[in-house]
């Protein structure tokens, strides 16, 4: 089946229920209510026309203030086409639950309990998601939600980062409806700016990111600037840090002398 | 009685091979006497590939109930990769499966390429091709060698370390590293092939082919190694599919689903790809499957020799790798199983989510169906059998 085949029959089959449907890369994702779930993977794995046998993943998604997503993908090895079925929990970021589908697909089992793990969504009906799959037992907070900071990067700067980095966007929905379409014309874009050379990267990023706003609206003699004060910033911190091993190195010395 | 004398005596057996049947009936009613027994295997134990642990509850000999536990080795690579761009990403991949390095970064690189509608040179698209094969024998070579050592067979380990060697000596004169190679870059690969590379892969792929063969020989020509695997760990296809089990375990079963051949990626679609399949799904079916596909490897390895063109190996990318806004899902087949990546930009210079699905996953998660209900014993070939990596597993 293709693509538009697929989000027609969820369509048909579940009307209303059906949030949202969107085609990208040839993949289809249908976002379904959460009460319906279930029969939904139910659907994926039993009517013929879709006959999505093989299990693929499940994975949760930080959806910001919405909460969290959870995508499932399915794929059927005679038809050779696949499914994300996706479903948004409810409960917004403090209490995210949805039923599981351990009851249609044994291989949920482990994928929800590393989604619970690492985003504290419930699932409802789950044979028992505790104890924590990957992290240890007593580990607290949910590491994939995106309010969970790296503490590396927090503690050190990351020598590979040039931009300082600016807070992580929310985006409104999973997937992007519109990507596809406009992917192309952007991809093209880049590409070209990239041959005029000096500042292209930032040309090539501000059509990338097409509408987020921030980083396209910047003066470039801030960034300059900025940038200038970020690397002074770095040699002093270095030169601080040579001076700091030296003098360590010297004790070193001292105390190997006096052993003698 | 020579021992010669005492097998013609018993119809060309010798006594206590494994061909003469030895009979021991053991009544159900009578009085043997089984405990049931807790016992937990591992997280250091040399049959789980690294640190894995099983925890299970036995009936005398027999595995009433199996729990693997995970998470040993996990090094949260989806929340390191939401901090890197998109070039520090591939070297990070290279690390959660050692022994699936190069496949699990043209993965990445895949997914990155398709957003961006990124056009990767012809050339460096069969290179990629090649190295993925490449690197499948090598990987299948491990696996072969360790799983006969394993059931207690020494020898395969060191042979079959001959062209490991070898294939790692390549793949090291083209890509610089012997276990992360991160040779593949976004639009195509750090550099193109040495000088004197495509004369050695000629050289080395009829070795490896005749080598194969003696494995196969070694191996499966044992009786021991008959007894320890037909029969052991049959998996059932529905069950595997409702698992996620791919790879070998997979094709074991009899369904070939390869996503070489259904979702072609890189030049797969213009090379022929055998999938080798079995019919049991034992453990003697997935170790046959397995030496079969390092022979299929090295068909489309020539295949690669006798069709790679001239010309760039890199495409000219923008500065700062940005994929547009939007998810894409890229399935390429690993030497273990189905590698995915799951793909989500917000169209910044970093992932905004960045899911790997690895094979070991799931093929792990099925261990306990085969597990329960046979033989302590039976552990070892079941569980060297299914053949995964415990980075893989945990990421």
């Amino acid at each position: 089946m293709t693509p538009e085949e697929i989000t027609d029959l969820f369509l048909d089959r579940f009307g209303d229920r059906l949030v949202d449907r969107e085609i990208a890369y040839g993949q289809a994702t249908v976002t379904v209510a959460p009460d319906v779930l279930v029969t939904a993977a139910r659907v994926c794995k039993e009517d013929p026309r879709l006959d999505c046998r093989l299990f693929d993943f499940m994975t949760g998604v930080d959806l910001g203030d919405e909460g969290f997503a959870v995508i499932t993908h399915l794929y059927s090895p005679e038809q050779r086409h696949q499914v994300h079925l996706r479903a948004v929990a409810p409960g917004g970021r403090e209490d995210p639950r949805l039923p599981s589908i351990t009851s249609v697909y044994r291989g949920a089992n482990w994928q929800e309990r590393e989604i619970w793990d690492m985003f504290g969504i419930v699932f409802e009906g789950h044979p028992g998601l505790a104890p924590r799959i990957l992290t240890v037992e007593n580990f607290e907070g949910w590491p994939l939600r995106k309010d969970f900071a790296l503490t590396t990067r927090l503690a050190k700067p990351w020598p590979g980062e040039k931009e300082e980095s600016s807070a992580p966007k929310r985006r409104g929905k999973g997937t992007a409806t519109e990507a596809k379409g406009a992917g192309s014309s952007e991809a093209e874009g880049a590409g070209s700016s990239e041959a005029k050379g000096a500042g292209s990267s930032e040309a090539s990023g501000a059509l990338a990111s097409s509408g987020s706003g921030a980083e396209a609206g910047e003066d470039p003699s801030d960034r300059v600037a900025r940038a200038k004060a970020k690397a002074a910033e770095m040699r002093r911190r270095k030169r601080a840090e040579r001076e700091g091993a030296g003098e360590g190195e010297q004790q070193d010395d001292h105390g190997e002398e006096g052993s003698r | 009685m020579t021992q010669a004398a005492a097998a013609d005596a018993a119809g060309g057996v010798l006594p206590g091979a494994p061909g003469e049947s030895l009979q021991v009936e053991v009544r159900s009613d009578g009085d043997l006497q089984t405990q049931d027994m807790n016992l937990n295997i591992g997280p250091q134990h040399p049959a789980t590939h690294g640190v894995l642990r099983v925890v299970i509850d036995v009936d005398g000999e027999r595995i009433v109930r199996a729990q693997p536990v995970i998470g040993y080795m996990h090094r949260a690579f989806e929340k390191l990769a939401e901090h890197r761009d998109y070039r520090q990403i591939i070297a990070l991949v290279n690390r959660h499966d050692w022994l699936s390095a190069f496949c699990n970064e043209v993965g990445v690189a895949l997914a990155v390429e398709r957003m961006m509608e990124l056009e990767v040179p012809e050339r460096a698209q069969w290179i990629r091709t090649m190295m993925c094969e490449w690197n499948r024998i090598m990987n299948h070579l491990m696996f072969v060698s360790s799983f006969g050592l394993e059931l207690g067979a020494i020898t395969p380990m060191f042979y079959a370390f001959r062209e490991r060697e070898d294939i790692q000596n390549l793949m090291e004169s083209a890509t610089g590293g012997r276990l992360h190679f991160t040779y593949t870059r976004g639009g195509g690969l750090k550099d193109d092939l040495p000088l004197g590379f495509l004369k050695a892969s000629e050289e080395l792929v009829p070795l490896v082919r005749r080598r194969n063969q003696e494995y196969r020989d070694l191996l499966l020509g044992n009786e021991i190694f008959h007894a320890r695997t037909k029969g052991v760990g049959a998996l059932e296809p529905e069950v595997a599919l409702d698992y996620g089990v791919t790879g070998p375990a997979l094709h074991a079963t009899g369904v070939a689903e390869d996503s070489r051949v259904t979702e072609p990626y890189l030049k797969y679609d213009e090379v022929d790809v055998t999938v080798p399949v079995a019919e049991n799904g034992d453990s003697y079916d997935r170790f046959q499957v397995l030496l079969d596909r390092i022979d299929a490897s090295c068909d489309i390895i020539e295949q690669c020799l006798g069709n790679l063109p001239a010309g760039p190996f890199a495409a000219k990318t923008p500065k700062q790798v940005k994929a547009p806004e939007g998810a894409i899902y890229v399935r390429t087949e690993n030497p273990l199983g189905q590698g995915g990546y799951y793909l989500i930009s917000d169209g910044g210079k970093q992932p905004y989510r960045l899911r790997m699905r690895t094979p070991s996953f799931n093929n792990v998660q099925m261990i306990p169906h085969l597990l329960e209900g046979s033989m302590l014993p039976d552990m070892i070939a079941i569980m060297g059998s299914v053949y995964f990596v415990v980075g893989d597993v945990d990421r």
